[in-house]
Order: structure tokens, then C-alpha cells, then sequence
């Protein structure tokens, strides 16, 4: 089976200064994958190069086997909430059709009935149908978060990437949230990046901590060592909802 | 009053006011929620440049002014999206070169300096049929271009890193906003004038964005109250003789200041 994305050596630059080194990495088809790492690791540079915003320096990336020009139609984006301008004159309904627009291919940009439908079936799931016609800016916090998700599942992804998703939600919303990517994951598979180690909810099965270095044991486990590695010092593992999970020996990703 | 409706010139002035407005509506709600007010004004301030080619070369200055505007938008862009330079600072430089390559290029021309006042400050009771013409081809074009791309333009103005992962040709666009800007501040050069052009393309998309949570109800009221501002504005002025440009600017920013002591009357 074609992995869901593929990382071989990736390494990204920001003039002489290098950003993330010889990233290799694997997430399976159905995977609910993790990415944690400090402010400043890394995440966001490797975020962008999957999604082809940046141009890698060595390595390659693959989607489901294409480069992420061609692989990204695959992705669903889900950006971080603090990057929306929420004062924008724009309906749900507007909004959630933004990710049809790779599909369509007509020139007076009219949406198809296939568009609608898809936004409709994004707006069931994500618990926001009848909202359609409200302004984005009328909506609750949650709600909002919840928009900016349906927005890339109304696109039909198959991958589905999430930056920094619970930064912003409540304890019981977070439960919620968890559930609605076990729905997900029936159809797809998620990636979430986090710095929040306690955002990592116990169904996830793959972890990977990103500093310059990706660091990965192939499972869900976060060992002591690992976090020592990433974040330069001793962390307490004091996790809510993190189920015991067994310590198992460090290697590097790259090997 | 109702007799002059009949004048050719009052006609002219009327037609011309209204299609100033509806450019104004549409291309104005962009500028507004994009905050790209700065980036007008530097267009239309090099406009004058063009104004001054027009004037030294014999032809219509309007045609020297677009020649102007769209190559200014070119300029920015390029500046902008490409060379990654500071939208503030090169603003600020385009808006004065064109003054400046205005003023040299009217000294240059041989005989009586041209009547420049009516071009930095406007006199719509004064525009000529064939600038009606210009201007409406200018406005058949800006809608052309704005419903044939409008979900496009929405995307990558609300959210352009979402554009560019979708493969969306993000600059390609921005351009197109650009050079949307760039045609619709000639129709308002003859309405209001390159100095007061800024006014009426954000106020009435201002005063909209008040009262409509879509940009295309945004649009629909900016054009609205843009056609009553130029209208309410066109006979204030011939009926106190005041000028016209100036006028329809105070009338505008009336109508936002009204809205919004309205909203604070209405929305508590």
C-alpha cells in the first residue's frame, strides 16, 4: 500500500540557517499521526514544505506517491485559528466552498451540485448544518474552529492535517473534537502538529517529535529520552487523558 | 432644479457619477476589507504622471492617466509579490515619482500651462462624452473580470496561504487586484479628482461593510450608497455652486459618519 505521505531526507533552509534536517518519516494509510515539538522546531517549516509552500534543500516528500504539487489536491488544511481574520465579510457556507475551487473547472466559477453537496456533508459532520448563511463572524469560538475543518473535509481530502488544533478548546470540546477524528480516521488519515504534549490524545498511534530533527519510535510511545532530546531538557510527562504508555529505547528517525 | 436634468452636460455628469460609483462599490469592498487603501492612493497619485504625458504628448490625458495607473500597479506588484519590498515604503515612492514626472512632464510642454485643477480635484459637471465612453468600457471590463473570478479573488483575499495549498496562482491574482484598482481610479479622476480619488473608494465600501457580513451584499450596498453619495453630491454642488469633486467627498464621509452613529443606534 502507497504510504499517505513520505518524507525521505528532508531538509529545509532559510538562507544559511537550517530550518529542519533529514526528516524521514512514514505515516500509513488511516494513520492518526502526531508531530510535537517546541515553539521554534521546526513545525511549521515542515508543515509548509509538505503542503508545497516551500522548496526543499535536499530530500524528498511524497503524497500518497506524488510530490506536493500534485499531492496536495489529496490534503485537507486545517490552519491555525489565530491566523483568520474572523471579521471578514464572509458566510459559513462561503467559506467551506473555498476548498471546492481546485475542483472547479468552470470559468464562471459557478459551484456544481457536487460542490454543495460535499459542503453540505462536511456541515453534517462537523455538527454546523443550518449555519451556512451565518456570517463566520457570528459563530462561537468552537464553531468557528469546527468552519475552518469542515472548509477542508468539504474538500473530500484524504489527508487531513491539523496545526495547532486545541490550542484554542475547552476540556469537554477537546473530547469531542478527539471523536469526531475517530470518524475521520475511518475515511482518512490525520496528522496533527502540536507543541501541547497533552494534546495528545490516546487514540493517536503514531508520534514523532520535531526539533530540526525528527525524532520517532515508529508508534505512540514518548519516552522520557525522547523528550529530553527535543525539547534540551528533562520534561515531566504530565499528560491528561494520556494512557499509560511503555518507555521503550530512543533511535533517531533518520537511521 | 428639474429643468437642468434636461442640459447635456448635467446628463454627462450624472452618467459619468454613476459609473464611478458602481466601480467604486466592487473594487472599493476589496480595497477595504484587504486594507489596501495606501496602495490606491499611490496608484492614483502616479496617475498624475500620466495626466502630464497625455498633456505633453497632444492626446486624451485619461488614456496617458490609465497608461499610468496600470503601470504602477504593475510596479507594486512586482515590488510587492516578487521582491518582497515593504508595500509601505514603495507606496510612498510611486505616489510622489508620479507627481513628480507630472509636473516635469507639463513644464516641458511648449505653450500655456493646462487646467490642471479640474484633474487633482475633479469636475464631473464638465466631463466630456468620450470620457463616458472610456469610463464605461473600463467598468465593462472590472466587472468582467469580477464576476468570472469573484470566488477566486474572495479566496485568496480572505485567506492566501489556504489559496496557495490549493493551488490557487496566488500572485497571478493579487495582480488582478492590482490592476482592478488601477481602471477603476480613472472614471473617478474625472468624478472626484486624483487628490480626493481615496475618499470615495473606501467610504461608501466603509459605510457597507457596517451593515453586510458578505462581501457581495458589501458590494451591492457600496454601489448603492456610492450612487447616492455622487448624486446627492452632483446637486448640493450645482445648487450652492460649490465644487463638485469636493462636495460628493464631504457627502460621503457624512453618509459613513451617519452610519455609523446609526449602527450604534441600532446594534447595541
Amino acid at each position: 500500500m502507497i504510504p499517505a505521505l513520505q518524507l525521505n531526507d528532508v531538509t529545509v533552509c532559510y538562507g544559511r540557517h537550517v530550518a529542519i534536517e533529514k526528516v524521514t518519516w512514514e505515516v500509513k494509510e488511516h494513520d492518526f499521526a502526531a508531530i510535537i515539538g517546541p515553539n521554534g522546531g521546526g513545525k511549521t517549516t515542515l508543515l509548509r514544505a509538505i503542503l508545497g509552500l516551500l522548496p526543499l534543500a535536499a530530500g524528498s516528500i511524497r503524497i500518497f506517491g506524488n510530490p506536493p504539487s500534485e499531492g496536495r489536491d489529496l490534503i485537507g488544511y486545517v490552519p491555525q485559528f489565530h491566523t483568520f481574520d474572523f471579521s471578514f465579510p464572509i458566510t459559513v457556507s462561503e467559506m467551506i466552498l473555498q476548498s471546492r475551487l481546485p475542483k472547479n473547472r468552470s470559468f464562471f466559477s459557478k459551484y456544481s451540485e457536487e460542490d454543495y453537496q460535499a459542503m453540505e456533508k462536511a456541515m453534517d459532520l462537523i455538527g454546523l448544518s443550518g449555519f451556512g448563511d451565518h456570517p463566520i463572524n457570528d459563530l462561537s469560538g468552537g464553531q468557528q474552529q469546527r468552519a475552518i475543518i469542515a472548509r477542508a473535509l468539504a474538500g473530500e481530502p484524504r489527508l487531513l492535517i491539523l496545526d495547532e488544533p486545541t490550542v484554542y478548546i475547552d476540556a469537554p470540546a477537546e473530547e469531542q473534537f478527539f471523536s469526531l477524528i475517530e470518524v475521520l480516521r475511518e475515511t482518512m488519515t490525520v496528522i496533527i502538529v502540536t507543541h501541547d504534549i497533552s494534546a495528545i490524545s490516546g487514540q493517536v498511534n503514531h508520534i514523532a517529535c520535531l526539533n530540526r530533527r525528527l525524532y520517532t519510535h515508529g508508534d505512540a510511545a514518548i519516552t522520557d529520552d525522547m523528550l529530553t532530546q527535543v525539547y534540551g531538557c528533562p520534561v515531566d510527562l504530565i499528560a491528561h487523558g494520556v494512557p499509560h504508555r511503555v518507555l521503550r529505547d530512543h533511535r533517531e528517525g533518520s537511521r | 432644479m428639474i429643468e437642468i436634468l434636461g442640459l447635456g452636460f448635467f446628463q454627462n455628469a450624472i452618467i459619468a457619477g454613476i459609473l464611478a460609483a458602481i466601480a467604486c462599490g466592487i473594487v472599493g469592498s476589496f480595497i477595504v476589507v484587504r486594507r489596501m487603501a495606501a496602495t490606491s492612493g499611490g496608484i492614483s497619485h502616479a496617475a498624475f504622471g500620466g495626466v502630464g504625458l497625455g498633456f505633453f504628448l497632444g492626446i486624451e490625458p485619461l488614456i496617458g492617466a490609465v497608461i499610468f495607473t496600470i503601470g504602477t500597479a504593475c510596479i507594486l506588484w512586482y515590488l510587492n509579490v516578487r521582491e518582497m519590498q515593504n508595500t509601505d515604503t514603495i507606496t510612498a515612492a510611486v505616489w510622489a515619482v508620479g507627481m513628480a514626472l507630472g509636473i516635469i512632464f507639463i513644464s516641458i510642454t511648449p505653450g500655456y500651462p493646462p487646467d490642471l485643477f479640474s484633474y487633482l480635484f475633479g469636475n464631473i459637471l464638465l466631463v466630456p462624452l468620450t470620457d463616458i465612453f472610456l469610463m464605461a468600457l473600463l467598468l465593462g471590463v472590472i466587472l468582467a473580470v469580477v464576476i468570472t473570478l469573484f470566488p477566486r479573488l474572495v479566496a485568496v483575499t480572505f485567506d492566501p496561504e489556504y489559496a496557495a495549498v490549493m493551488g490557487l496562482p496566488v500572485s497571478a491574482l493579487n495582480l488582478v487586484l492590482f490592476l482592478l484598482i488601477a481602471l477603476t481610479i480613472i472614471p473617478l479622476i474625472s468624478v472626484v479628482g486624483i487628490i480626493l480619488v481615496l475618499a470615495l473608494l473606501t467610504l461608501p465600501a466603509a459605510t457597507a461593510r457596517l451593515y453586510t457580513q458578505s462581501l457581495k451584499r458589501m458590494m451591492i450596498t457600496a454601489v448603492l450608497i456610492g450612487v447616492a453619495t455622487v448624486l446627492i453630491g452632483i446637486a448640493l454642488s450645482y445648487a450652492s455652486n460649490l465644487p463638485s469633486g469636493a462636495t460628493i467627498i464631504i457627502i460621503g464621509a457624512v453618509i459613513y459618519g451617519g452610519g455609523l452613529a446609526g449602527r450604534h443606534l441600532l446594534l447595541p
